[in-house]
């Protein structure tokens, strides 16, 4: 089973991503966040006890962006793979830049989503895949 | 008018200067007159020659004091003016992005509830249909802002970099949001020889996934059939993009790429998608282009063809 922290500011997305990853029985949605410095502390938190295979990350928040966020995740855990999801398609290059994974555009398609999440853990070389 | 006036006093003193020149030479040369009878009367004329070159200067100067006044006052206008126009494109791209942002955000948690809804095998066909309708009609409002998104991106030339990329790689990735965008249709994408590389950015996606998204749009049938056909021209490619759909007419074969242009036929568009095609590709350089799959028989399905140069062409 993997896990996945998911950080958005909007309860609905969060709500959303739940539905979705429950949805496929193979992964958990472990945590989520509202703000990139919640992601970071909850990321933090989790290291030391459980792994973390994905963060889903949003770029507009309060507190602190996506951007930061990402960066500050990496810093801490070089491994970790981290979704980049937004609307603004000029956030990409600096996603990528920063070590996201992989850049997803909003609105988001869930067989899309479900199809790129699978990629994304796929390609971490983990033949655990239930 | 100003000018105009001191015009006629310029010319006043240059018809009096010629009088004097007149007298001069009458008195002086023609009547072998002394220089002092003749004095009184060039005096005469000279004085009021003088003055009137004095006079028309000053008029002169008081219509270049105006003339600056309103100068300025037109300076003053155009920044009023620039200053609105630029208050005028922060809100738009406020909206814009309020728009892209939060309503993109609003669509997807209700596209991504009712796609779930979609998957569950429990849903009765009946209830299937009134999800699809309305996954369709927020489907409808994403690519609207979307395009318009693309639009201002491709205005604001930020992020945009070229580099070379498969069409093979293009078209899978449009071909997976074709199929995410339209659940329940059965989409079949034949491509002869993808194995080209093309000289494009990122938006070279939206190309394929407009072109391929209108083929499932306006095929009536359950079943979609699209063949995408690659040429070389020598110079550049032609990827022509082939459908069994309803066909363009010719009458509107030239409109439909332009802004707000529409098909009339039973299913709805903004008319951007392919304005945003075109845009993109005459930024590579390339063109596009509607035809007939079958000469001459609009009614069997249409080729939208695009070239784009190859690298360094």
């Amino acid at each position: 089973m993997y896990n996945i922290l998911a950080v958005d500011d909007e309860p609905d997305i969060l709500f959303l991503y739940k539905t979705i990853i429950n949805l496929r029985g193979k992964y958990t949605l472990l945590d989520t966040a509202s703000n990139g410095e919640e992601a970071v502390q909850k990321y933090k938190a989790y290291l030391s006890r459980k792994k973390v295979d994905l963060v889903i990350m949003d770029h507009r928040m309060p507190v602190m962006d996506g951007l930061k966020a990402t960066r500050k995740i990496l810093a801490m855990d070089r491994e970790a793979k981290i979704k980049f999801v937004s609307a603004d398609l000029r956030v990409k290059k600096a996603a990528l830049e920063a070590g996201a994974v992989d850049f997803v555009e909003k609105p988001l398609l869930v067989k899309a989503l479900i199809r790129n999440i699978e990629e994304v853990l796929n390609s971490t070389g983990d033949n655990n895949m239930p | 008018m100003a000018y105009g006036a001191s015009l006629k006093w310029i010319l006043l003193a240059v018809l009096f200067l010629l009088t004097l020149v007149y007298e001069l030479v009458r008195h002086v040369l023609l009547e072998r007159q002394s220089l002092e009878s003749t004095l009184p009367g060039l005096v005469f004329y000279g004085a009021i020659l003088i003055s009137l070159v004095l006079w028309a200067f000053s008029k002169i100067e008081k219509q270049e004091e105006k003339l600056r006044e309103y100068s300025k006052e037109l300076e003053r206008h155009v920044e009023e003016r620039t200053k609105e126009l630029r208050e005028a494109k922060n809100t738009s791209e406020f909206y814009l992005d309020l728009m892209s942002h939060d309503i993109a955000n609003a669509n997807t948690v209700v596209m991504g509830l009712l796609d779930t809804l979609l998957m569950d095998p429990e849903v009765k066909e009946s209830q299937r249909e009134t999800l699809v309708g309305a996954y369709t009609a927020a489907k409808r409002s994403t690519n609207i802002i979307k395009n318009v998104k693309k639009l201002q991106l491709i205005q604001s030339e930020e992020g945009i970099t070229p580099e070379e990329k498969k069409l093979k790689e293009i078209l899978q990735e449009a071909y997976g949001m074709v199929e995410a965008s339209f659940p329940g249709r059965r989409i079949r994408l034949h491509c002869a020889s993808p194995d080209v590389m093309l000289y494009v950015d990122d938006l070279i996606v939206d190309v394929f996934f407009n072109l391929l998204s209108n083929a499932v749009k306006y095929t009536p049938s359950h079943d979609v059939e699209i063949e995408v056909a690659v040429s070389d021209l020598g110079r550049e490619w032609k990827i022509s993009v082939i459908d069994r759909g309803v066909g363009v007419p010719d009458e509107v074969k030239n409109l439909v790429f332009k802004r707000f242009e529409r098909l009339t036929m039973d299913v709805k568009g903004l008319g951007l998608g392919l304005h945003l095609v075109k845009t993109i590709v005459s930024r590579y350089g390339g063109r596009v282009w509607v035809e007939d799959r079958i000469k001459g028989d609009h009614r069997r399905g249409s080729v939208f063809n695009v070239t784009i140069p190859k690298e360094g062409a």
